[in-house]
Parts: C-alpha cells; structure tokens; sequence
C-alpha cells in the first residue's frame, strides 16, 4: 500500500478505483478487511461464506465504481453492498433449509428496553468463562429475527451511526431505530436468561 | 419488572438507550437538567447500569479475525472473474494470440489516435468495451433480402444442373442397365439350353418335357440350378424359377438334323421381363431378341412348328 493511498479517503479511494487504479482497491481491501470481515463472519456464522462474501462485495465496488455517488459516504455504501449479499445468503439458507423466514419482524410486545436494560445487573461470578460468554453471545445473537440481527451488528459491532444503518440497509431512520431498539430489548432478555441459568 | 414513570429523563432514556448501550457515558450535548434528572432516578440508574453491563456482554463476543492473505485471495479471486466475465477478450481455446485489437472506427478514434488498451483487470471492469465490432454483428434487413435472394438463385441454379444431369444421363444409364440385364438373361438361356441337351443325351429315350416338369429333372438332375431359371430383370426377380419357360423336345438332340428342328426355341423368357422385348434360344444354340412388333410373327412360326 503506496503512502499516498493509504492517506486518501475512502471516498477518493472510489474515484481512483473508477478511473482505473488497481492500487486504489487494494487500499479499501486492507482498510475493511477486519471490519467487513468481521461484520459478514458474524452474520453468516462461517468462515467460507464470509470469504466469498467479502470478496463479491468488493468485486460489487470494483464493478460499480463509476457510479458511486461523489456526495455519499463509501461506508455504508460498502455495507450496503454487502448487506445485500447477506440478505440473499439467507434467503437461499431459509429456502435451503427451511429456516426462518428473512420477512419475519421483530415483535414489539414486552418491557421497554429501559426496562429490560434495569434488568441487567452484573450477576456475582462474571469474570471468567469468556468463552462460554463469547459463545453465549454469539448464541443470543444469532437467536434474533435476520433484520434486527443485520441492524444492531451494523450499529453496535460496527459502530455505525443510525443514519449510516438507514443508508446501509436502505430502509428509514425510525425503522432502523425501531430494529435496533427492539434487538437490543430481545437480546437485553435472552441474555438475562441465559446468565440466570449460569 | 415494573414499567419506568413517565418522566421526561425516563422517556429520553427509552429512545436513547440503545446509544447508552453501543458507547459508554451519557452523551456530551445531553441537556444539564435532563441529565441531573438521569442521575437522580434510581430507574433511569438502573437502565444505565443495565446498558453498561449488556455494552459489556456485547464485547464479549470478540471481532472474528480474517485470515492474512484474505486480500490476495480476493484480489487473485475477483482477477479471475473479471476474467470470466470478459469472454471478448478471451483466446480461442489451444491458440494463443496478442490482446486483441479491432479494427479503429471514425467514431472511436475521433483525433486518430489508437484507443489504449485495457492492461489490468481493474481496467477491464471499469472502462467500457474497446471501439469497433468485437462479437457478431446482427445483419441489417437490406442485408438479409441480399443473403435470401443469393441463395434461392443458388438453389435454381442448382436444381437446373441436376435436371440437365439426370435428363442427360438417366436414358444412358437406364439403357445400358437393360444391356446388361439381356446379356445377363441371354447368358442364363445358353446355360439352360446346354443342361436341357446334356438332359435329353443322357436320357433319349425320354417323352417332350415342357414346363414345370421340365425344370424339375433339370434342377434334380443336377444338371442346372434354381437361379439358372431366373431371368436378372427386375420383372424376372419378382417372378423367380417362374421368368423362364422353356420344352426340351423328345428324342436325341444329335439326331435332329433338320433345319425347322434346329430353329426350334427351346427356352425363353416371359413377355414383358426386358423393355424391348423377350429373350429366346432355339435348339441349335442361336440366341434373339424377340420385340414386341414381331410377337405375332414369333407366335404364328411356332404354332407351325
């Protein structure tokens, strides 16, 4: 990675890629390798799809470069990208395997989450199992509905804004907030659950 | 697990406590007295240790870590379906050519300069198609017409030639078939005459034989066989042992001297077995073509006979 790649932005990355730049994709790879990595291996829950994955989203960016919007950020269009992708690898796993369907909703019903949040309080033994913990997570995780799970990765473990998650998913503000909100009340109680049985 | 009340810090926290959970503290614009109202209510407390523990559960689940070379087998993947996905580009299979290079148009090379050729994959994704006609070209309709009417010219020219041909040469051929056929048929009589004179030497003593009679001593006797008695035309196929007809007269062949005896037909072929007539062999060996006009003559001769 050349010193005066590694020093442009994300966006300038996009324009150099489009006119031609290998070096320029290399960059953004290096760059997102850990984060986009991160973000499909939670979501797909394998290391090969994950891999295939990672490398159909930036073959996606190299294709459709040129018409990357000047005036937006590369970052949730990346995860936009490849929230795509993770949208259509479940909707051949749900056909495949006759799994939850990627439509379902979250429900609404039950405490508010500032309830839930009360209901969190570190139970005695919490430093050491990590992981039994990790996995517990993971577990817990995994448990919601695909659309909060895709939304509250995106906002918590990816660190987007709710903003930038309304752009990666392409859907409206409130229902981001509503998405992530109602994952982190089910998780908030599956968690909960599962630390009681600990 | 009862509900919060309605107090404005509560109500912020319900829509904000997400944010409370993805980073830690309270945000810097938060207003002064919203959040000396966060701190005062133990509900609003417990929801912020809540979200801190459920921050911290949440972390406990670590990054995954990418393999090292997860950037070069990308990049080695993506390389190869740039590949795949660009067959003009491609050489046929077991030739190896240079990167191709279409013929420049007007359009292509306004100030006529050659266009730069497209080196690395990344170039081959995001410029478009090099100028100039890389795959086939769909023909125009004037183009068509054009092809159709060369070929419906072709195929009159072609039919004529076969006509002319098959007029020329079908009569020739036809007639040199029936040569072959009489020459064939002439042969098979002078075979059959031959066995009938060895028949009757060898049994002089012997009463006329005509017919169906005939050619059973013949074929018993070993003196002919059954294809002998099939004339080669294609009427005398159909017949079989039937296409001959043929009287071996009684008493020995060597004492008949006369001339009428020796004129005497023997063996002959139906009517209608060859074109131009039928085939006879008289007793002394001669061989004729009897046609259709001299039938009547034929017949009225050997009634006399």
């Amino acid at each position: 990675m050349s010193t005066q790649a590694s020093t442009l932005s994300d966006e300038d990355l996009v324009l150099k890629l489009a006119e031609g730049d290998a070096g320029a994709l290399r960059t953004l790879m290096e760059r997102y390798r850990g984060p986009l990595y991160g973000y499909l291996q939670r979501l797909l829950a394998s290391r090969d799809d994950a891999e295939d994955l990672f490398q159909e989203t930036f073959l996606r960016v190299l294709r459709h470069a040129k018409r990357f919007d000047r005036g937006r950020r590369f970052r949730p269009w990346l995860y936009a990208i490849a929230s795509n992708l993770v949208k259509n690898t479940y909707r051949w796993r749900s056909y495949r395997q006759g799994t939850l369907a990627l439509d379902q909703e979250l429900d609404g019903d039950g405490p508010s989450l500032a309830s839930s949040l009360a209901g969190n309080t570190p139970p005695p033994s919490a430093a050491s199992e990590s992981d039994e913990r990790a996995e517990a997570v993971r577990a817990a995780v995994e448990a919601l509905p695909p659309k909060g799970r895709v939304a509250l990765v995106l906002f918590y473990y990816q660190g987007l804004s709710y903003e930038e998650v309304a752009a990666s998913l392409e859907i409206p503000l409130g229902t981001v907030k509503s998405r992530i909100h109602n994952a982190m009340k089910r998780l908030g109680k599956s968690l909960e659950a599962q630390e009681e049985l600990l | 697990m009862s509900e919060p009340a309605a107090r404005p810090c509560c109500i912020w926290l319900e829509d904000a406590g997400a944010l409370l959970v993805q980073r830690e503290g309270l945000p810097d614009s938060l207003a002064p007295e919203l959040r000396q109202a966060l701190e005062s209510c133990p509900e609003c407390q417990a929801a912020l240790a809540g979200a801190g523990h459920l921050r911290a559960r949440l972390e406990q689940w670590p990054a995954p870590e990418p393999a090292d070379d997860l950037v070069e087998r990308s990049l080695a993947a993506i390389a190869l379906k740039a590949a795949m996905s660009a067959p003009e580009e491609r050489a046929p299979v077991g030739e190896v050519t240079p990167f191709p290079t279409p013929t420049p148009t007007p359009e292509a090379q306004p100030e006529g300069k050659a266009p730069r050729r497209r080196t690395t994959v990344i170039e081959l994704l995001v410029t478009p198609p090099l100028a100039g006609p890389v795959g086939p070209v769909a023909p125009t309709r004037g183009r068509l017409a054009f092809r159709f009417l060369v070929q419906a010219a072709a195929a009159v020219v072609l039919f004529g030639v076969s006509s002319l041909f098959v007029a020329t040469y079908y009569p020739a051929v036809s007639h040199a078939l029936e040569e072959r056929d009489q020459v064939e048929c002439q042969k098979r009589l002078r075979h059959l005459r031959a066995a009938g004179i060895r028949y009757r030497n060898e049994h002089p003593e012997g009463h006329s034989l005509v017919g169906f009679e005939l050619r059973r001593e013949l074929i018993r006797g070993g003196y002919a066989d059954e294809t002998d008695f099939v004339c080669p035309s294609e009427r005398g196929q159909e017949l079989g042992v039937r296409s001959y007809l043929g009287e071996i007269p009684a008493g020995s062949v060597a004492q008949t001297s006369s001339a009428s005896r020796g004129e005497r037909p023997v063996f002959w072929d139906r009517f209608g077995n060859h074109s131009s007539g039928f085939n006879l062999i008289r007793l002394d060996g001669r061989v004729s073509l009897v046609s259709e006009e001299n039938l009547p003559r034929w017949r009225l001769q050997s009634s006399k006979d």
